[in-house]
């Protein structure tokens, strides 16, 4: 039975071995280490690059981004549900019932998204804080 | 022409699993470690896509379902983190931020 | 009663409060007190849904394999409602300690607390109990990660401090690690086997051979997973530091709630979804993480300064002691872990439970502030608040596992089942952690009453806070004196 399955472990030694090997070859072969000052200065005529090489973005972006992948990565569960709901109303109204409750959930997140500001790209500062509570000891 | 079985996907996976841990403990920068752990993720997906190809076994993909938008919602924290870091010390990388000590 | 009642309570409850505040129709503090009102609630329905004799389950899959019919994904049983009742109680006193610490005054760099801090938790709530119930991979993982993500964010919820960053983002990559590695396992183990559910794994695997070596690679990187999740070495490197980082309340929850969220999804899959014959895969691998963790943790934690840290070290000690509780298996045509293990891990918890949740409820107290929460901080407690001191004496005393606190009964059914288990040299190893454990806690109470306050304002709590502790007090004493009360609980 076990013999069944050497293939797999055989697999795992290939696969450490892969990776701890390219490692080593990345090493070996790689040109670290080997890069002066005057490597990166501009060649020739070459212009002086102005201002930081990577521009910053503004990090509403980031938050639009992170949002977008969160409610659409939802869909993949649309997806199935998509494919066996006919089968599936036989057994009643719960089929229906079980989806539009899990958009139900998304829809109160985006709600609650739309009302902290996180969605207004004009006025960030906006996003609200709760006032400071009174200390209440002496 | 050789036939590709179920052992080569899961020897493909088996290397994408090692890369992402390889990435994961050997790479400084934060942004890269995420992708990293993706990579373990996804690697674990792609087995379970396998098993549900050749074993005729479909809870796998409903499984690959649920591990998808599990690291979804897990990138979004990290980059929430790695946002609130970099205001903060404008810096992503992992030895920059390590302060905690006794 | 419906049986998923507490996990929809929970949840419900949650989307309700997070769209009320959000739209600004309840203050912050009676956010807190619903969120107390809702777990309160899923406590009595927990403790008013009847068990039966035989574990009963619910959405059962009708293309299940031969001789699992009936085995689905939801399951309910004496273990379930126990560990239910234990995550709720752990919320709750988190929810209690958070808003201890809003009375507080706040720090420049720390923010106030808000709405969120309180709902959280209770979307943490609902995946731990939705976990204590689960008997299917699918389950288990979607709790798991529900419970592990809703955590990264509380633990870095400070997020003007540098330290709370910090720890969420070592806790982000850490955890991460570990779920890559369980959804590795359980592609594997689920894979090769041709189900999710735990019932159709044990069918197929329950026999007299050794495991196939691809599953028993799967097991292990399960257990890897769960490692992390119990904090137990060489997958505690996350816990010093996230304990030190995350506010007080988030540590409690952490060490409390987190670790026995990992030891109740350790003794189900391990139970219901191996057999006896599994235990040659996991029973060297999980002696050689409890010999270490006991070491390590009770060793290392004599030498930290900061009180959170040497709870953090101390709690790596104690999954050491629970995971010798579990070492239970491998009997012959026995359950996948005996009942005295199972009994001894939730004993130890529960004593866990009320030792630890009492320590950092004091800790909240004392160290508002992250300056405020070195060990010399606590010199001459006595003197600031007695009710504080003798609280966190006991619950010290408690979890160095002296009669008569309650910490000694769960220390004793760790014992009792190495030795019934000839588990003789984990026995020994965990007796000299056990007397190296006193050194360090003993340490700081005596600290507490014998040496100088290094300031002498005395310190003021809370009439609620004050009977609430006056309680924890008894419970740690009255339980310890008093074993039956376990039996009865575990039932």
């Amino acid at each position: 039975m076990n013999a069944d399955y050497l293939p797999v472990l055989l697999q795992l030694i290939v696969a450490i071995g892969f990776a701890v090997g390219s490692l080593a070859a990345a090493q070996a072969l790689g040109k670290r280490g080997r890069d002066s000052a005057a490597k990166h200065i501009a060649y020739e005529c070459g212009k002086d690059p102005i201002g930081p090489t990577q521009p910053r973005f503004s990090v509403k972006f980031y938050m639009v981004a992170m949002l977008f992948i969160l409610f659409d990565i939802e869909v993949v569960f649309m997806y199935t549900w998509a494919v066996v709901f006919k089968e599936q109303l036989q057994y009643g109204l719960t089929i229906v019932v079980s989806m539009f409750s899990f958009i139900g959930i998304l829809f109160v997140g985006y709600l609650y998204v739309l009302k902290k500001g996180a969605l207004d790209w004009t006025h960030v500062k906006k996003i609200e804080r709760a006032p400071v509570v009174a200390p209440q000891k002496a | 022409m050789m036939e590709i079985t179920l052992n080569h996907y899961l020897a493909v996976s088996a290397v994408l699993f090692m890369i992402g841990l390889a990435g994961v403990i050997l790479r400084r920068d934060i942004l890269i470690i995420y992708m990293s752990l993706e990579m373990m993720l996804n690697a674990a997906n792609l087995s379970l896509v396998a098993f549900s190809r050749f074993n005729n076994f479909v809870d796998a993909q409903i499984l690959v379902f649920f591990v998808i938008t599990v690291a979804a919602a897990e990138v979004a924290v990290g980059l929430a983190l790695i946002v609130a870091l970099y205001r903060l010390k404008r810096t992503s990388r992992v030895q920059d931020i390590t302060t905690l000590k006794l | 009663m419906p049986y998923l009642a507490p996990e929809i309570i929970l949840t419900a409850l949650a989307i309700v409060l997070l769209l009320l505040e959000a739209y600004g129709a309840i203050s912050a503090r009676s956010v807190g007190i619903w969120s107390l009102v809702g777990i309160a609630v899923a406590i009595v329905v927990t403790l008013f849904t009847e068990v039966g004799a035989e574990p009963m389950y619910f959405w059962t899959d009708p293309n299940a394999a031969e001789g699992t019919a009936g085995k689905g994904l939801y399951m309910w049983d004496a273990t379930a409602r126990f560990y239910k009742l234990f995550f709720l109680g752990t919320t709750g006193l988190v929810i209690w300690m958070s808003m201890e610490s809003a009375a507080q005054p706040v720090g420049p760099k720390t923010q106030p607390i808000r709405a969120e801090f309180y709902i959280l938790p209770l979307f943490v709530a609902a995946g731990m109990c939705l976990l204590a119930s689960a008997a299917d991979f699918m389950v288990l993982f979607v709790s798991l990660e529900l419970v592990t993500i809703t955590f990264y964010i509380l633990v870095a919820y400070q997020r003007e401090s540098a330290t709370a960053l910090e720890a969420g983002v070592k806790y982000l990559i850490l955890g991460g690690l570990a779920t890559a590695f369980l959804v590795m396992g359980i592609a594997y183990v689920a894979g090769f086997a041709g189900t999710t559910s735990f019932a159709g794994i044990i069918a197929k695997y329950n026999t007299p051979d050794h495991l196939p070596v691809a599953v028993a690679l799967g097991l292990l990187m399960i257990l890897v997973g769960f490692g992390f999740k119990i904090a137990s070495v060489p997958f505690h490197l996350w816990a010093p530091d996230v304990y030190q980082g995350a506010p007080t309340p988030i540590t409690a929850f952490l060490s409390v709630g987190s670790k026995a969220a990992g030891f109740i999804v350790l003794v189900r899959v391990l139970n219901e979804a191996f057999g006896p014959t599994a235990y040659a895969t996991w029973g060297p691998a999980l002696t050689a993480i409890a010999g270490c963790s006991l070491v390590l943790g009770n060793f290392a934690a004599m030498h930290q300064r900061n009180i959170k840290r040497m709870l953090a070290y101390s709690g790596v000690g104690h999954s050491g002691f629970i995971l010798m509780a579990v070492l239970s298996g491998g009997v012959p045509d026995g359950p996948g872990i005996a009942q005295a293990g199972m009994t001894a891990v939730a004993v130890y918890l529960a004593t866990y439970f009320l030792a630890s949740l009492t320590a950092f409820l004091v800790i909240t107290i004392v160290s508002p502030t992250p300056e405020e929460e070195s060990i010399r901080s606590y010199n001459g407690l006595w003197q600031r608040s007695p009710l504080l001191a003798a609280a966190l004496a006991a619950s010290l005393i408690s979890l160095a596992g002296i009669p008569p606190f309650a910490g000694f009964v769960g220390k004793l059914g760790a014992f009792v089942v190495a030795l019934q288990f000839h588990h003789y040299g984990l026995f020994f190893i965990a007796a000299i952690s056990a007397v190296a454990g006193l050194y360090y806690y003993l340490g700081v109470v005596k600290a507490m009453f014998w040496s100088e306050p290094l300031e002498v304002t005395p310190i003021q709590v809370s009439v609620p806070t004050q009977v609430l502790l006056t309680i924890l007090i008894f419970l740690l004493i009255a339980t310890g004196l008093c074993m039956e009360v376990f039996a009865w609980l575990v039932r």
